[in-house]
């Protein structure tokens, strides 16, 4: 059990660079610290907040049609299916063909202790973003039901449990996918391509127009959610005090888990070693490439990287493809459209704009970009490449991956709300301009907080500081225009010379942060080291 | 070729972790770097290199400041580290081409240059495969190869034996040789003394950041071993 602990402790301190921040409690000598704990923490009040808010949205319906239980149902599912998701991204190259294997079964540890430990990291992971969405629901449970203490203290403890099986079932599916992965080339892309037909199955299956009327509502959500995840129905029953249900649960939650440790236990080195083996064309003959410009070079080198980092590609493409989906929901769910009476609908496209900048600026992929380079860093430092070059392919990735729902969205747009030109011409430009601006600031943001020690891609792309100031910045930036757009026209300004402010507002930052990032991040850039 | 003037450089403000070293390395010329580890060698050539500023002094190379600009240098160097991380996704080709893209290389030169190479080195086969199923000694090749590509005019090269088979170590010297008898120069830092001594046209002893002997290898040595000289120097 010492082990275990030892082996929990050192993932932590390393995970999560706490030794910095107990050096900082002493000498609180380093900005970066405190400002990483507040981003830290604000993102987390945030997104706990919109989900909230979101809920509430459902928690009124669900509780007209007398069926608050739905909300449980709804956060229950909803945090296991992402919770699934995501680690089965991570169970690879943090469960298996770890950096710190050959270490690990170098030393007088046993296999289940380490794979323990593992897991107990992954789990507190886990439970980090399981309460994001869990807790909320719970709150407007009791909030819109009535209080009782026997389901608060049920609910605390199917919120204990409730990740095991999403992980469990990660693990296994890393585990039986490393048996036959490694026999294809490409198996990065296989991996998401594989995860977004997944999740667009999932999605086609789950999100069709819901009917009108409360109960109608309530009983879609019901009858879909069972689909996403059925085990949530035994959760939500348990909270409602029934005893079998809890018992099922808590079974079902925790014996895949301990068979999962059993059986990996047995075979640990075995699917290690399956993550070494690699796709080996035997008759390869070299084959003379074209040349290609330094920045033509660099760009494909990054979007290279891009697709074969499944976690990079998927934490950073939500933004672009949410934008298209909130477009596609709010222009098929508002009644003013679907009635046909949507006159004005250059009121309409600027809704759409909004949508859009939410969207794009919510993440970047240069966030993590300069960290991505991690100990090759060296490579582009000692090459004669100019820095200007670096910063082009880098940005050129984001705007490469949000151009195609650019002109996506507009067109979407003239389908639902027919032809305008001025809000298909606004549509266009002020988010191209919003994703140069935060391509940049991401880039910048990188550049101040850099994190080039990580052993797996998932330590950047998701927990890094650089990511969630950029996405605070985002954030911020985004609310600004959202909220200046609010003002100016409420304040009975012309639609066109909102849209013009926009634009010159989206402009005037993006000039500031290129040429920020044109001198500061380039010295920056220029005096950093792996 | 190489001239570094009084060279400083601190991680932490504190501590110099080189303090005030000059060397010059001259044309076609082997250059051995020899310390104890943590002495400051890989500092010096990482900020020769142009990969770390530094504080105090100047580095030319082929009377370029490395500081005022790094990219003409740049196209004059390269540099190997001791452990050659390489972008672990892209295949061994893939990598080639693109140091051949950043330096501008025809296609005629880069399919004659990495078809010799690949053999020398008996990459040949494994050119395709993705760069994160190479062994240490694989990538050390392949970053070798990358190295020479351009014809470099000065060879950074920090452990560069570390890890490669004797096949593969006797041929990084022979093109250390080849190099120089080209009228390039090549600087490297090693612990392997031996080498150092049989290779080396010069070379220079770092302790604690200072340069505590440099010269000529036979007048350093004189009737003792390379060895017998850095232990006494070590141990004073």
């Amino acid at each position: 059990m010492n082990n275990f602990w030892n082996l929990v402790k050192i993932n932590l301190i390393s995970d999560f660079k706490l030794n910095k921040v107990f050096k900082w409690l002493k000498t609180k000598s380093h900005f970066k610290i405190p400002l990483l704990m507040f981003s830290s923490l604000f993102i987390y009040l945030l997104i706990m907040g919109i989900a909230g808010a979101y809920f509430y949205m459902f928690g009124e319906i669900f509780n007209e049609a007398n069926a608050i239980h739905l909300i449980l149902l709804l956060g229950i599912s909803v945090a296991s299916f992402f919770s699934l998701i995501t680690t089965v991204l991570k169970v690879n190259g943090y469960l298996f063909g770890a950096k710190d294997f050959d270490f690990l079964m170098s030393m007088p540890i046993k296999n289940k202790t380490i794979i323990s430990s593992k897991l107990f990291g992954l789990y507190l992971l886990n439970l980090f973003f399981f309460s994001i969405i869990y807790v909320p629901a719970v709150i407007l449970y009791f909030y819109f039901g009535s209080f009782d203490l026997t389901s608060l203290i049920i609910s605390i403890f199917i919120f204990l449990i409730a990740p095991l099986f999403p992980i469990a079932l990660s693990g296994f599916i890393g585990y039986i996918g490393g048996f036959f992965i490694y026999k294809f080339k490409y198996k990065q892309l296989l991996t998401i391509v594989g995860s977004l037909i997944f999740i667009v199955v999932i999605m086609a299956f789950t999100f069709t127009m819901p009917e009108t009327g409360n109960a109608e509502i309530a009983s879609f959500f019901e009858e879909r959610f069972k689909n996403i995840y059925y085990l949530s129905v035994f959760a939500v029953a348990a909270i409602q005090k029934d005893f079998i249900a809890l018992l099922i649960f808590s079974g079902v939650s925790i014996i895949p888990s301990i068979i999962f440790i059993l059986l990996v236990a047995k075979n640990f080195i075995a699917a290690n070693d399956r993550t070494k083996r690699v796709y080996r064309n035997k008759n390869y003959v070299y084959v003379s490439k074209t040349p290609s410009s330094i920045r033509i070079s660099l760009i494909k080198k990054e979007f290279k990287r891009y697709f074969t980092i499944p976690i990079y590609f998927f934490n950073t493409i939500v933004g672009p493809i949410m934008s298209t989906i909130m477009i596609v929901v709010f222009l098929t769910s508002s009644q003013e459209v679907l009635n046909g009476v949507a006159l004005d609908n250059s009121l309409f496209y600027l809704i759409l704009i909004a949508i859009s900048i939410l969207t794009y600026g919510m993440i970047s992929t240069t966030a993590s970009s300069i960290s991505l380079e991690g100990k090759q860093f060296w490579i582009m430092k000692s090459l004669p490449i100019p820095t200007e070059e670096v910063f082009f392919s880098k940005m050129a990735v984001n705007i490469g991956i949000c151009l195609p729902f650019i002109f996506i969205n507009p067109i979407l747009a003239t389908f639902f709300l027919g032809f305008n030109l001025v809000g298909f011409v606004f549509l266009i430009l002020i988010p191209s301009l919003l994703i140069i601006f935060i391509s940049a600031l991401g880039l910048l943001v990188n550049l101040i907080f850099p994190r080039f020690d990580w052993d797996t891609p998932t330590k950047v792309v998701k927990q890094s500081a650089s990511v969630l100031v950029a996405m605070i910045c985002g954030f911020v930036v985004t609310a600004i225009f959202i909220v200046v757009g609010y003002l100016l026209l409420d304040n009975g300004l012309d639609l066109i010379y909102v849209y013009l402010a926009g634009s010159l507002l989206a402009l005037l930052l993006t000039v500031l942060v290129l040429v920020v990032l044109l001198t500061k991040g380039k010295k920056i850039y220029e005096h950093l080291s792996a | 070729m190489l001239q570094i003037k009084n060279l400083s450089k601190t991680y932490d403000g504190e501590k110099w972790v080189v303090d005030d070293v000059s060397l010059e390395i001259r044309d076609g010329e082997i250059f051995g770097f020899i310390g104890h580890n943590g002495a400051g060698k890989t500092t010096t050539i990482k900020c020769a290199s142009g990969l770390l500023s530094f504080e105090k002094g100047e580095i030319l190379i082929d009377n370029i400041s490395i500081k005022e600009n790094p990219l003409e240098c740049k196209r004059k160097i390269a540099y190997i580290p001791d452990n050659p991380d390489l972008y672990e996704t892209l295949t061994a080709s893939q990598y080639l081409n693109f140091i051949c893209d950043v330096f501008g290389i025809s296609k005629e030169e880069r399919n004659v240059f990495i078809e010799k190479y690949a053999k020398i080195f008996q990459l040949e086969t494994v050119l395709g495969d993705i760069i994160s199923s190479y062994s240490h000694g694989m990538k050390q090749k392949l970053a070798l190869i990358g190295a020479l590509i351009h014809k470099p005019k000065l060879l950074f090269l920090d452990e560069p034996f570390v890890g490669l088979d004797p096949k593969a170590a006797f041929l990084v010297k022979e093109i250390m040789k080849e190099l120089c008898d080209q009228g390039s120069s090549v600087f490297f830092s090693t612990h392997v003394l031996e080498v150092a001594e049989k290779l080396c046209d010069r070379i220079a002893i770092i302790k604690n950041g200072k340069i505590v002997a440099m010269g000529d290898t036979k007048e350093i040595t004189k009737d003792k071993s390379l060895e017998t000289v850095f232990l006494e120097l070590a141990n004073e």
